[in-house]
Formats: C-alpha cells, sequence, structure tokens
C-alpha cells in the first residue's frame, strides 16, 4: 500500500468518520483506520509504536482545513 | 525564557586621506538597517528528527540523523513551520499526511512531517515535537520558514532604523 492509496483510503471514509469523532484525529495505513486520537502527537506515537519510522497518514477529522498560507513560498 | 538579540554591526573600508594607498575601516551607519530591510529576521536554527522518532530508530537501533544547521526566516506571513526540500532529504524524514497550503502561486497540497527545532546559542526555548509543511525555498538564500505557530510564543521586537532585532519568550 502506499501513502497516496491511504490519502484516498482517508478521502472515502472521512465523512462517516466526522458522525463520532469530529475534530479528532485518525492515524491511517495500509488502508486501514488503526486509531482515533485526542491529539496529533498522540497519533504520531503510536504510528511509530505499530509501524516504525515509515509514512503513515494523520489527519483531523471533520474540521475545516486549516489556512496554512506561506507568503514567502511560491 | 529565552532571549535572542542582534544588534547589527557593519563596517566599511575607505581610502584613508592621511595615507594614500592604505584603507580605514570605519562604522557602516544605517548598513544593519538596510541589511534588515533586504534580508528580514533571518535566524540560525538547528533541525532535527522529532524526540519520539529518534527514540524509535534507537529502539531499532537505527541511526538517529545529528540536527543540521539551517538557515531560517521568520515568517509573519506564515501560518507554521516550513521546510525546503533539503531539509526533508537531509533528514530522511517520513510523511505524516497532507495539508493544504496557500502561496503566492495558489493553493496546493504539501507534505506534513514532524521535526525538531532549536535555536544555537540562545536560550529561546527548543522544540521536540513540532510539525512542518513542505515548501520550495530552492531559490532562497533561507531553507525554512518559521511561522507564527513558532511565533505565539515570542516577544519580538523589530527596530528598522537600527537593524536591531530581539526575540524573547
Amino acid at each position: 500500500m502506499t501513502f497516496e492509496e491511504d490519502m484516498e483510503y482517508l478521502n472515502s471514509i472521512k465523512e462517516e468518520l466526522a458522525k463520532e469523532h469530529k475534530g479528532k484525529f485518525v492515524l491511517i495505513k495500509d488502508k486501514q483506520n488503526r486509531g482515533i486520537f485526542s491529539s496529533f502527537e498522540d497519533a504520531h506515537k503510536e504510528a511509530l509504536r505499530l509501524f516504525g519510522v515509515v509514512d503513515v497518514v494523520i489527519a483531523q477529522i471533520g474540521l475545516e482545513e486549516p489556512l496554512n498560507y506561506i507568503a514567502s513560498a511560491v | 525564557m529565552g532571549r535572542l538579540t542582534i544588534q547589527p554591526l557593519a563596517v566599511r573600508a575607505v581610502p584613508d586621506p592621511n595615507n594614500p594607498g592604505q584603507i580605514q575601516v570605519q562604522v557602516a551607519l544605517g548598513a544593519g538597517a538596510q541589511a534588515l530591510t533586504i534580508n528580514g529576521i533571518v535566524l540560525n536554527v538547528l533541525i532535527g528528527v522529532d524526540r519520539w522518532t529518534a527514540e524509535s530508530l534507537r529502539a531499532q537501533s537505527l541511526q538517529v540523523p545529528n540536527p543540521s544547521p539551517f538557515s531560517a526566516m521568520v515568517d509573519t506571513g506564515a501560518s507554521g513551520l516550513a521546510l525546503d526540500n533539503s531539509i526533508i532529504q537531509a533528514l530522511n524524514l517520513t510523511r505524516r499526511g497532507l495539508v493544504r497550503v496557500h502561496t503566492a502561486s495558489g493553493s496546493r497540497l504539501a507534505n506534513l512531517y514532524v521535526v525538531s527545532l532549536s535555536f544555537p546559542a540562545t536560550e529561546l526555548r527548543s522544540y521536540d515535537v513540532v510539525r512542518a509543511t513542505e515548501v520550495d525555498l530552492s531559490a532562497q538564500p533561507f531553507k525554512c520558514l518559521i511561522g507564527r505557530e513558532i511565533m505565539a510564543n515570542w516577544h519580538v521586537h523589530y527596530n528598522g532604523q537600527t537593524g536591531a532585532i530581539s526575540i524573547s519568550d
């Protein structure tokens, strides 16, 4: 499974997750939901415990995407 | 509480009017202010893998990359920490998701990472675990942007007339 496939999987389940876990963080690896966490840091720690140092997807559930504005970059 | 003060002192070499063929070194008044106007607030930072990634690597008997020094620009126009791809490659960082970023050239998705950040030779607080977004700074003299997420902990004094900067937290 690739990181991109995990992002696709996130997009396919995020509406369902938002019904019960709005504001929390989901950890996805190999197209599976590996847990719901109260903070990004907790999800990051669990990802390291389960899989070691590899790409994973951690995303906040059900909130508008935060505005990440980077004026100096093109 | 830490504090960092940058008081620029620029000098210039000019012909010595009393000794033909010799030069004289003078303080270049206003040069510090000019440098600040041109460069902005640029700091030396150390960026490494975050604390938990370092622990995970050690537990697997893998080498933990040493934090590396980079130039970073303090950017009130950036919401969070942003890193050039060269830093991500140097530290062999792994992705933690995608975030949408808005730049001068439009909106796009960018990889999200986690790193550690510190300010060598200062007493400013270090960050063991901080999220960072990937940006293209290849054409810039600095390779890192320190955005408002870090600045939220700072008191910054910017004296554009003298070029002096102080940051405390």
